[in-house]
């Protein structure tokens, strides 16, 4: 599965991309789509197969399931 | 590439209206400049007492309710603050310091370059240098902290709040104070300024365009998206000053600008370095405030209040030079940043987990 995870602080993503690394699993850490956000932070797209209810770390906003073309959105903490 | 048509094209617009608005009767290399015009209008209403530089401009007017109202109709007006909002006013406050020592804020620099104004470059490389030295801070783990939702309300209150400054422009403009002579008193009219605020708040709004955001996600991430933007905007404005007989190469002479290049350097590092800190241009915290982003409020108010303090203070640079009082402010404007780029450096690295998440599939 792959997945966007979009946050409120740009060390955030950055800490999320480390933590991440040290899982082994590869990340990119880029500027937030358009089409997931109006406001202009980084976020940090990965793919894996753990389950991902366990890995929704407090800086996380949202968290988006990418199928192809398509996002949807899995997590919001409002 | 198809993903930057939109921001090319606004990009292209700005361009246009840009040029045209100088042709329409703003002063050179102004068709758009956030710091200035947020400078008019605190003379407008009294906050300094500079007479050459007070108008209520139009141009902010519009970019602000279009920007409202295009996040309205695409459901993007998501109303959230409080992150570190007197550090953000605080760097306001400096970014217009800045600006005003170099005569303009970022997007009227690429105008001022797209006029022939080669100061502008100088300018552009200190603004480079500025962001930069931020991005090191970034990625040292700088972070004003989280935002939070806030009452819708709240949000509204921003907009209205600009709204009723143009009610009180067209019903009792005695109640505001307007330039005679200088840069105040070169404007286009009334509603050819407001429709050009409109059209570029509603597209900046859409496409997220920002000057700094451009620089940095180009030095962080090779991403040519948002700099796209600003390279649309100077081609389009330079062919658009060629053709209309606006374009003037050159150092001397060029309109409200000086020639002292150490402080065109550092007023715009001054700028960029604060503007990457709080996570856009002037511009950017404009377009964020009108689509309910609270910080952005307390950032354009900083800026508001740095514009009024910079004139009551002879901290604003004129076409003769910098002021000593300037060159003072913009050195400890420096120094304060530093601090709060310091002191907010999280050390922590953990990444904490959330327990009993629900996802929604």
């Amino acid at each position: 599965m792959e997945y966007i995870a979009t946050f409120y602080t740009h060390f955030g993503a950055i800490k999320y991309s480390r933590f991440l690394s040290s899982k082994n699993i590869s990340s990119e850490t880029m500027p937030v789509p358009r089409k997931l956000s109006s406001s202009c932070g980084i976020c940090v797209k990965f793919k894996t197969s753990e389950d991902i209810s366990t890995m929704i770390s407090e800086d996380i906003e949202k968290v988006f399931l990418i199928e192809g073309s398509d996002t949807e959105l899995i997590y919001d903490n409002k | 590439m198809k993903g930057n048509k939109g921001i090319i094209f606004t990009g292209v617009v700005v361009g246009i209206i840009s040029v045209l608005l100088v042709r329409f009767g703003n002063p050179g290399n102004m068709g758009f400049c956030i710091a200035c015009f947020i400078r008019d209008i605190a003379g407008a209403l009294g906050l300094h007492r500079a007479d050459v530089v007070q108008y209520v401009r139009p141009e902010i007017i519009g970019l602000v309710i279009g920007a409202f109202l295009m996040a309205i109709a695409g459901k993007e007006f998501n109303v959230r603050g409080g992150s570190a909002p007197f550090s953000r006013f605080v760097l306001g406050f400096i970014v217009m310091v800045g600006a005003l020592m170099f005569l303009g804020c970022p997007l009227r620099m690429i105008l001022r370059l797209a006029g022939g104004d080669l100061n502008a470059i100088v300018g552009l490389v200190g603004f480079t240098v500025g962001i930069s030295i931020g991005i090191v801070f970034l990625n040292k783990g700088f972070s004003l902290k989280r935002t939070y939702n806030l009452p819708t309300f709240e949000g509204y209150l921003f907009p209205s709040s600009i709204v009723a400054l143009f009610v009180i422009l067209l019903i009792v403009p005695s109640l505001l104070i307007f330039s005679e002579k200088g840069p105040g008193a070169a404007h286009a009219p009334v509603m050819i300024a407001l429709a050009a605020g409109l059209i570029v708040g509603a597209l900046a709004q859409k496409t997220r365009l920002c000057t700094v955001g451009g620089i940095r996600d180009l030095i962080l991430f090779k991403d040519w998206h948002l700099i796209s933007g600003f390279i649309a905007i100077l081609v389009t404005a330079l062919v658009g000053n060629m053709v209309l007989g606006q374009f003037k190469l050159g150092f001397a002479a060029q309109p409200i600008a000086h020639t002292d290049g150490l402080w065109n350097f550092l007023g715009m590092a001054l700028a960029g370095f604060g503007s990457v800190l709080l996570g856009g241009c002037p511009l950017r915290q404009l377009i964020l405030a009108s689509e309910g982003n609270i910080d952005s409020v307390i950032t354009v108010i900083g800026l508001t209040f740095g514009a009024a303090f910079a004139h009551n203070f002879k901290l604003a640079s004129s076409g003769n030079g910098p002021t000593p009082n300037g060159q003072i402010a913009v050195i400890i404007g420096f120094a304060v940043v530093l601090a709060i780029a310091y002191f907010n450096i999280e050390k922590s690295i953990d990444v904490k987990m959330k327990e009993d998440v629900q996802i929604e599939a």
